[in-house]
C-alpha cells in the first residue's frame, strides 16, 4: 500500500476499503483517474471511522493532507437560510404548518398542504432518527462526487416523525467493501451531528447511537 | 398542483369535454444518433427537427400551408430545458444556428421561419414531455385555438457524457439532494423500498429490459435498430456496470440524438388527410411532491394510483379496455409503478416482476411496450406516442400485436410529473 507523504498523520488508524483504495492509487506511478478528474488535483479520502472527509491539493505524492470542505456546498437563500443558521447552531430545525399540523423538509416557501405560507414557523427537532434504507452511488453525475465512488448514501426517518427523512453519508460504523452489499443496520437509532462542509456552513449528518 | 390552466390535473377531472374533437394523424422521425459531432449542421438537432416535421407532413398528406398551430418542447424538458447540455459558452455558427435555437432547443418560432409556415395562429413552447404536448395539443384543437398542429419533440445529445454537473457548490432545489451526493441513486432507493415490500429483487428485471430490447429492435427509428441491432439478453442484463444500488446502467435509457413530429387535427379535417385517425379520448396530467426529502415507494404507489384513477375518469375506460399499454420506462425500475396503478391485465401491486416472468411477448396476449420504450430504442421517448400511433392505425408491421388494438394508454414520465393519453380508433 502506498503512503501519501505528509499526511500519515491525520489518516484514520482503521482505514476503509476506500481510503486504502485512495492509498493504493496515490502510490501508483501511473497517472491517477481521479486525480484527472479535477484540473485543481485535489483528491478525497474519507475517514469513515471519524466521520471526517480529507482534501488533498496539488499533486497527491507531495500533498498535504487538510480536513476538507464537502465535494459540493449548499449556498443558502432566503427560504433555507434559517435552517443553515440553525445547523450552525448546532440545532435541527424543520419547517411546521400549525393549521396543517405537519413537519415540512426541506424547507419551502410555503406549506405544501394548503399552498400558503400564514401558518408557517420552524420547529427544532429531536435530533433522533432511525434509519431506513440505503443506496450505494457507483456512477455519479455529479462531478465533484467521483472520487469518492463508490460512496453511501443512508436515509434516516426522524423519531418523533417518520415521514420526515434525511440523507447522511456518515458510514462509522458499517465500513465494509461496497462494492458488495454492506451491512447497513436497518432501524439503528442515529442521533445528529453537524459537521464544516466550507467555513463557516455546517450540515447536518447523522451517527449511530452506541 | 397546477402548473398550466390547460392542464387536467384537479379531481374530480370528469370525462373530457373535447373527447373525440382532436385527431392524431400522422408522425415523422428524424435519422437517430448517439451524439451530434458538434460540427456537422445537417446532423444538428435543428436540422433533424426540420426532418422530421416535413416527414410528419408528407405522412399526413398536408403541406406547410395546412398548418395552422405549433406546440413543441423547445428542449424536450419543462420550462424550455434541453434533454441535452447547452451548447455555449462555445463558438455559435451562421445563421440559423447562431443561438442555442436549432442546436440543442427547437422552438416553434425557429421551425416558423425555417420551415416557411405562413398560417400559424398559434405556437406554444411550454415544454415538458411529449406525454402533456399531446395533451396540450388535444386541448388546443378542442378548444378551436387552431385546428391543424404540429407537435415537436427534440432531444438532444452532446459530444461528451450526458449531464455531467461540475459544480462544487448547490444552489436552490439542487442543495437537498447534491450536497449529500443524492442523484439517480434514488430511483434505486425506491425500487430497492418495492423490492423489500413485495420481496423481489433487481435480477427479476430481465425478462422485462430483454423484451423491450427485442421490440425496440423492430423499430425502424430506434437507436437500437439503427446502429446496435445485435442481440441483447438476459446475461447482459445482469452483467450490467451498476450506477447505483439496484439501478444498472441497462435500467438507464441511452441518450440519443433525434426529433420527432406528429400531426393533430379536428376530427372533421382529420377525414381527409392520408392516414387513418386515432382520436384522443383524454389527456390528464399530475405534479406530486414527496412527503419529505427522499422519495419513497409510498410516496411512488400513491402518486401513481392516483394519476391512473385520474386517467380512467376522464377517459371513461377500464383496464379491460386497454389494449396497447405504453407506460414509461426510462428508468426501467419504475415501469412496475404504472403497470400496478393501471392493474393492466390484472396485475396487482407487487405483481409485476411475476407478470414479467409470464408472457408479455409481442405477439403474446400481454404486449407490453410494443414499440420497445426507452429500453428498447434510446431515450427518446416519442416511440411512447408513435407505437400506440400505429398500432391503432393497423401499420406497425411486425410490431402489430395480434389482439384487437382499438384503445391505448400511453404514460409517463416520471411517478413525480404525469402525463397520460388515451387514444381511440372510435371518435367516442
Amino acid at each position: 500500500m502506498g503512503v501519501i507523504p505528509g499526511s500519515q498523520s491525520i489518516l484514520p488508524e482503521k482505514r476503509s476499503w476506500q481510503t486504502a483504495f485512495r492509498l493504493d492509487c496515490a502510490g501508483n506511478k501511473e497517472p491517477c483517474p481521479y486525480c484527472e478528474i479535477r484540473s485543481t488535483g485535489t483528491v478525497f479520502l474519507i475517514d469513515r471511522w471519524e466521520g471526517r472527509m480529507l482534501r488533498f491539493d496539488g499533486n497527491i505524492q507531495g500533498a498535504k493532507g487538510v480536513e476538507m470542505a464537502r465535494p459540493i456546498v449548499p449556498v443558502p437563500d432566503p427560504v433555507s437560510q434559517p435552517f443553515w443558521d440553525a445547523c450552525n447552531e448546532g440545532k435541527l430545525i424543520v419547517q411546521y404548518c400549525s393549521i396543517c399540523d405537519r413537519r415540512q423538509y426541506p424547507p419551502e416557501a410555503t406549506c405544501r398542504d394548503c399552498g400558503f405560507d400564514f401558518h408557517m414557523t420552524w420547529q427544532e427537532t429531536s435530533g433522533r432518527a432511525k434509519i431506513v434504507g440505503y443506496s450505494i452511488t457507483y456512477d455519479s453525475r455529479l462531478v465533484q462526487w467521483h472520487p469518492l465512488q463508490p460512496f453511501l448514501n443512508v436515509i434516516v426517518a426522524l423519531e418523533e416523525d417518520p415521514v420526515i427523512n434525511f440523507h447522511t453519508n456518515l458510514i462509522d460504523d458499517f465500513g465494509t467493501n461496497l462494492s458488495e452489499e454492506p451491512e447497513i443496520p436497518i432501524g439503528a437509532t442515529c442521533e445528529v451531528q453537524f459537521v464544516e462542509a466550507a467555513p463557516g456552513r455546517m450540515i447536518p449528518e447523522w451517527k449511530i447511537v452506541k | 398542483m397546477a402548473r398550466e390552466n390547460w392542464e387536467r390535473n384537479h379531481d374530480p377531472v370528469g370525462i373530457w369535454n373535447g373527447r373525440g374533437k382532436a385527431a392524431l394523424i400522422a408522425r415523422g422521425h428524424s435519422p437517430t444518433d448517439r451524439r451530434w459531432d458538434g460540427e456537422t449542421l445537417e446532423k444538428s438537432l435543428g436540422a433533424y427537427m426540420m426532418i422530421a416535421v416535413q416527414n410528419a407532413l408528407d405522412d399526413a398528406g398536408i403541406t406547410v400551408d395546412d398548418v395552422d398551430g405549433i406546440i413543441g418542447s423547445a428542449g424536450g424538458q419543462p420550462n424550455g430545458q434541453p434533454l441535452s447540455d447547452v451548447w455555449g459558452p462555445r463558438d455559435y455558427f451562421d445563421p440559423p444556428y447562431d443561438s442555442e435555437d436549432g442546436l440543442t432547443h427547437v422552438t416553434g418560432q425557429w421551425l416558423r421561419q425555417q420551415m416557411g409556415f405562413k398560417n400559424i395562429k398559434y405556437i406554444n413552447n411550454h415544454g415538458d414531455p411529449i406525454w402533456n404536448l399531446i395533451g396540450q395539443a388535444a386541448q388546443a384543437i378542442a378548444d378551436g385555438r387552431a385546428e391543424t398542429v404540429v407537435v415537436t419533440y427534440p432531444n438532444g445529445n452532446l459530444p461528451g457524457r450526458y449531464h455531467q454537473d461540475p459544480s462544487n457548490e448547490a444552489r436552490g432545489g439542487a442543495v437537498w439532494p447534491n450536497t449529500w451526493g443524492w442523484g439517480l441513486s434514488g430511483q434505486g432507493f425506491t425500487f430497492n423500498q418495492y423490492c423489500q415490500k413485495y420481496g423481489t429483487n433487481h435480477d427479476r428485471m430481465a425478462p422485462f429490459v430483454v423484451q423491450e430490447r427485442k421490440n425496440g429492435l423492430l423499430w425502424e427509428h430506434s437507436y437500437y435498430a439503427q446502429h446496435e441491432p445485435g442481440e441483447f439478453t438476459e446475461e447482459d442484463y445482469l452483467n450490467g456496470r451498476m450506477i447505483a444500488r439496484d439501478l444498472s446502467i441497462f435500467d438507464c435509457d441511452r441518450p440519443v440524438l433525434a426529433a420527432a413530429a406528429y400531426v393533430m387535427t379536428t376530427a372533421e379535417k382529420a377525414k381527409d388527410m392520408k392516414q387513418t385517425p386515432v382520436y384522443i379520448w383524454d389527456h390528464t396530467e399530475s405534479l406530486f411532491s414527496p412527503r419529505s426529502l427522499v422519495q419513497t415507494i409510498d410516496d411512488t404507489e400513491e402518486w401513481t394510483d392516483i394519476q391512473a384513477q385520474r386517467s380512467y375518469n376522464g377517459s371513461g375506460i377500464t383496464a379491460d379496455d386497454i389494449d396497447v399499454f405504453a407506460p414509461y420506462d426510462g428508468f426501467a425500475v419504475f415501469t412496475q409503478y404504472y403497470i400496478e396503478a393501471w392493474g393492466w391485465r390484472g396485475v396487482k401491486r407487487g405483481e409485476s416482476h411475476d407478470f414479467y416472468a409470464g408472457d408479455i411477448s409481442l405477439k403474446g396476449p400481454n404486449p407490453l411496450n410494443s414499440g420497445g420504450g426507452n429500453m428498447g430504442t434510446g431515450r427518446m421517448r416519442t416511440v411512447f406516442i408513435t407505437d400506440p400511433l400505429e398500432q391503432l392505425q393497423n401499420r406497425a408491421g411486425e410490431r402489430q400485436i395480434t389482439g384487437r388494438a382499438e384503445i391505448a394508454v400511453s404514460h409517463g414520465v416520471l411517478p413525480i410529473t404525469a402525463g397520460t393519453v388515451v387514444m381511440s380508433t372510435n371518435p367516442g
